[in-house]
């Protein structure tokens, strides 16, 4: 009995070893649903962030349109060329499915212009900034990799980013780069301390659909352009009817996506954080960023204007309730427009963010970089510029924005009377907090976003909230800028 | 272990048991796991405890900070304390429960009925499923407007709370979801019934002991070698549980789901804090030890094998 024995607790012993040691790379083990399918703008956000309940609800597939608008990229070809020796560079992305297709033309576009240069593209959905990091780490990244908006500075502080300045200036025989061609705050959401480090691939403002009918059935006047929080709040009253299984709501709200939050802030003439980054005190909880957050808390708590964020994640996950009748506004990016375009009988329009003080907006943004590691970076440049061109702007411009005025003009959506409306917000935009400082993530989002779940939820004290989100964000600001 | 357990004459040297041409065999054999075990397993363990006493992100080299993150988690980390909190109560309610409700279906499947294949392959079916797709089906089954189970409990009346979006709901949803799938720890006990032999069921009839009588005084007592088994894998199971939290909840809301590994997980790869979250798992490997050493420091309490008397 004793051998048994013996055997059995052996065999436990062992078991916690095992296990422990699995555990420690979850990932491993665990299959991971592919976070969306959407536009790359939508995922940019998300990509290295925890993927939250409000940007699964800002990303159904808006994606169908893209094959057909590249048939374009191919005639477009006023490049100027260089003499470079043959090569294969890597290209790191964290896109799939159908956003691959613009991808794969852009790629063969650019061969047709440099046969010597051979790309190797390297797609991850899953975990995709976990796998550059190691890459980089272990000095093996894609010689031109993707980068979300919150992850620029990070890349250029640890060094994985290569400074882009001698190239755009024209080093040696490569053609050089006019950044005259972008829109300004687009070229700058690159641009880390005056230096350039990204070109866009692609981006959305936020804006606010609504829709046509269920505006028409309740006798409410489209909004306009320039429009106030006071007009935004009175339509999303008067839209709000029913309850239960029949509710019809005024606007679908972001919830605690702090990015799309932001704009309030700013139209009341506050901020999130100090210019340098450091400090959340005396900002997230200044008057005026409490003026914003307590208008933003009472259309939930007050008004009842927008399914709750436990609603939008449960209740309605996976659902789109403006697409479905069930909200008559929704506050998101460009994503979704050409889905609801795509249906004749759907009538809505987008109109830009509803203003306070002042109008501001908040990009999101997806860009593309070199690996300051690469051994073909000429190369590696020559294909970024291709994706920085009127040629690499049309192809994705399919998706998000294009971040040159001649593209949004030639592909139509300047003219495009929803479209246009997200355009027009790019001189609204307000340089992201979020840049500011590597640790905003820890930081101010973390304790922001918590404070908006629970005022969401339970109401309360939005002063007290935020002066202890400030609080909190700083000790842990201190924490982490000071660890080795 | 397998040295462990072979017994060894009495004078016989350790050298002289190493020359025989069987234990060379022996290692020889077991060469393969042995040095994958090495490899890819105590290897990235102990690699994992020197980072737990360094801040890493991946990019940089280690920084040596001593017991700093150790410190900091114990002394300065509400998340981590929620964290603990949280996969606590989950461990104290799904493992009982489990192990009960595991225990019934045996021996309910374990009768002598028609169509007894039918119901075990039923009950056994949602452990093969992957843990993705169940956890997928249950956000269905929670949804508070269409769900169905709050669709039933409105036939009788009952307003449903909005389950995985209520902060009080959203964990005993996860454990009323984590009993769906004991067939693991039921098909483990199916065998141990049946490899309890019938004489003793005859004697205790003879003896005139009722159905009753016969399950705690022979089926529970025989069966204790598979229960200790289970309750010491369902406890660290339970303290490791990822998916729902990550396919369901992320955490949230409000930190009502943060279970330890979601927020081990968060920590390294999405903070990309690889030392401190080293660290969480050393504490973790920790208390799932001490957890088992007392299991197993108590068995001889209560675990029985075969003709053993106490």
């Amino acid at each position: 009995m004793n051998l048994k024995r013996t055997r059995m607790v052996a065999l436990t012993l062992a078991l916690p070893m095992l296990m422990a040691a699995c555990g420690g790379d979850p990932t491993a083990t665990v299959p991971v649903p592919t976070a969306t399918t959407a536009a790359a703008v939508a995922t940019a956000t998300t990509a290295m962030a925890a993927p939250t309940a409000t940007t699964a609800m800002a990303a159904p597939t808006a994606t169908k349109a893209s094959a057909g608008a590249t048939a374009t990229t191919s005639t477009s070809n006023a490049e100027p060329t260089a003499n470079v020796a043959a090569a294969t560079i890597r290209v790191g992305t964290w896109e799939s499915g159908d956003a691959l297709n613009l991808w794969n033309d852009l790629i063969a576009n650019f061969k047709k212009q440099y046969g010597q240069i051979n790309i190797s593209f390297e797609p991850v959905p899953d975990n995709y900034g976990t796998k550059l990091l190691t890459q980089i780490a272990a000095n093996d990244a894609p010689d031109v990799f993707q980068v979300g908006d919150g992850d620029v500075r990070m890349f250029v502080e640890r060094g994985g980013a290569a400074e882009l300045t001698d190239y755009i200036k024209g080093k040696d025989n490569l053609p050089g780069l006019d950044t005259t061609i972008y829109y300004p705050s687009l070229y700058q959401t690159g641009v880390v301390d005056d230096k350039s480090y990204f070109l866009t691939k692609d981006y959305s403002p936020l804006a606010i659909y609504y829709n046509k009918d269920m505006f028409d059935k309740a006798g409410v006047a489209y909004p306009k352009d320039g429009w106030t929080w006071d007009d935004f709040q009175n339509a999303a009253v008067k839209l709000t009817t029913g309850s239960g299984a029949d509710a019809q709501y005024g606007v679908v709200l972001p919830g605690n996506w702090v990015r799309a939050v932001e704009p309030f802030i700013f139209q009341n003439g506050g901020d999130l954080t100090s210019p340098d980054g450091t400090k959340a005190t005396g900002y997230l909880n200044s008057e005026a960023s409490v003026e914003a957050v307590q208008y933003y808390v009472d259309l939930y708590t007050k008004y009842k204007v927008s399914p709750s964020p436990a609603d939008v994640g449960t209740t309605f996950q996976g659902v789109d309730l403006f697409q479905t009748g069930k909200a008559a506004m929704t506050l998101t990016g460009i994503w979704p427009e050409s889905g609801y375009a795509s249906d004749p009988n759907f009538h809505f329009g987008v109109v830009g963010l509803p203003m306070k003080k002042q109008r501001a907006n908040a990009i999101c943004w997806a860009g593309l970089g070199l690996y300051k590691g690469s051994k073909n970076s000429d190369q590696a440049w020559l294909f970024l510029r291709y994706i920085g061109s009127e040629a690499g702007q049309t192809a994705f411009g399919a998706n998000g924005l294009p971040s040159m005025p001649a593209v949004a003009d030639k592909l139509g959506i300047s003219k495009d009377a929803n479209k246009s409306a997200f355009l027009n917000e790019n001189q609204y935009l307000t340089p992201l907090p979020d840049m500011r400082s590597r640790w905003w993530n820890d930081t101010t989002a973390k304790y922001f976003g918590q404070a908006l779940d629970n005022l969401l939820a339970d109401g309360g004290d939005v002063k007290a909230a935020l002066d202890d989100a400030a609080s909190k964000a700083d000790a842990d600001y201190a924490k982490l800028s000071t660890q080795p | 272990m397998a040295v462990l357990a072979s017994p060894r004459k009495a004078g016989k040297s350790w050298l002289a048991g190493w020359k025989k041409s069987e234990t060379w065999l022996f290692y020889l054999c077991i060469s393969p796991w042995l040095i994958g075990f090495l490899i890819w397993t105590a290897g990235p363990m102990f690699y994992s405890l020197y980072l737990s006493f360094t801040s890493w992100d991946l990019f940089t080299t280690p920084q040596w900070v001593g017991l700093g993150n150790y410190k900091d988690i114990f002394t300065d980390n509400p998340d981590f304390w929620q964290s603990m909190k949280v996969t606590a109560i989950y461990t104290f309610a799904s493992v009982p429960l489990s192990l009960v409700g595991a225990l019934a279906i045996a021996l309910l499947l374990n009768s002598k009925v028609r169509g007894i294949a039918f119901f075990r392959t039923i009950f056994y079916l949602p452990s093969v499923l992957p843990a993705i797709a169940v956890a997928v089906l249950w956000i269905w089954v929670f949804n508070p407007l269409y769900g169905i189970l709050n669709v039933l409990l409105g036939l009788v009346g009952i307003k449903g709370p909005s389950w995985l979006g209520d902060p009080n709901w959203a964990l005993p949803a996860l454990i009323f979801m984590s009993l769906w799938s004991l067939g693991g720890s039921m098909i483990i006990y199916l065998a141990g019934l049946q490899g309890i032999s019938t004489t003793l069921y005859e004697a205790a009839e003879l003896d005139g002991a009722n159905k009753v009588q016969q399950l705690f005084k022979i089926t529970i007592p025989q069966l204790t070698p598979t229960i200790f088994f289970n309750l010491v894998l369902s406890i660290i199971g339970s303290f490791q549980v990822f998916t729902q939290a990550y396919a369901m909840t992320q955490g949230g809301p409000r930190q009502s789901t943060l279970f330890y590994m979601y927020y081990l997980f968060d920590m390294a790869f999405i903070k990309f804090r690889m030392g401190y979250a080293s660290a969480l798992a050393w504490i973790l490997f920790a208390i799932i030890l001490v957890f088992t050493l007392l299991i197993i420091k108590s068995s001889s309490l209560w675990v029985y094998y075969e003709s053993e008397t106490k």
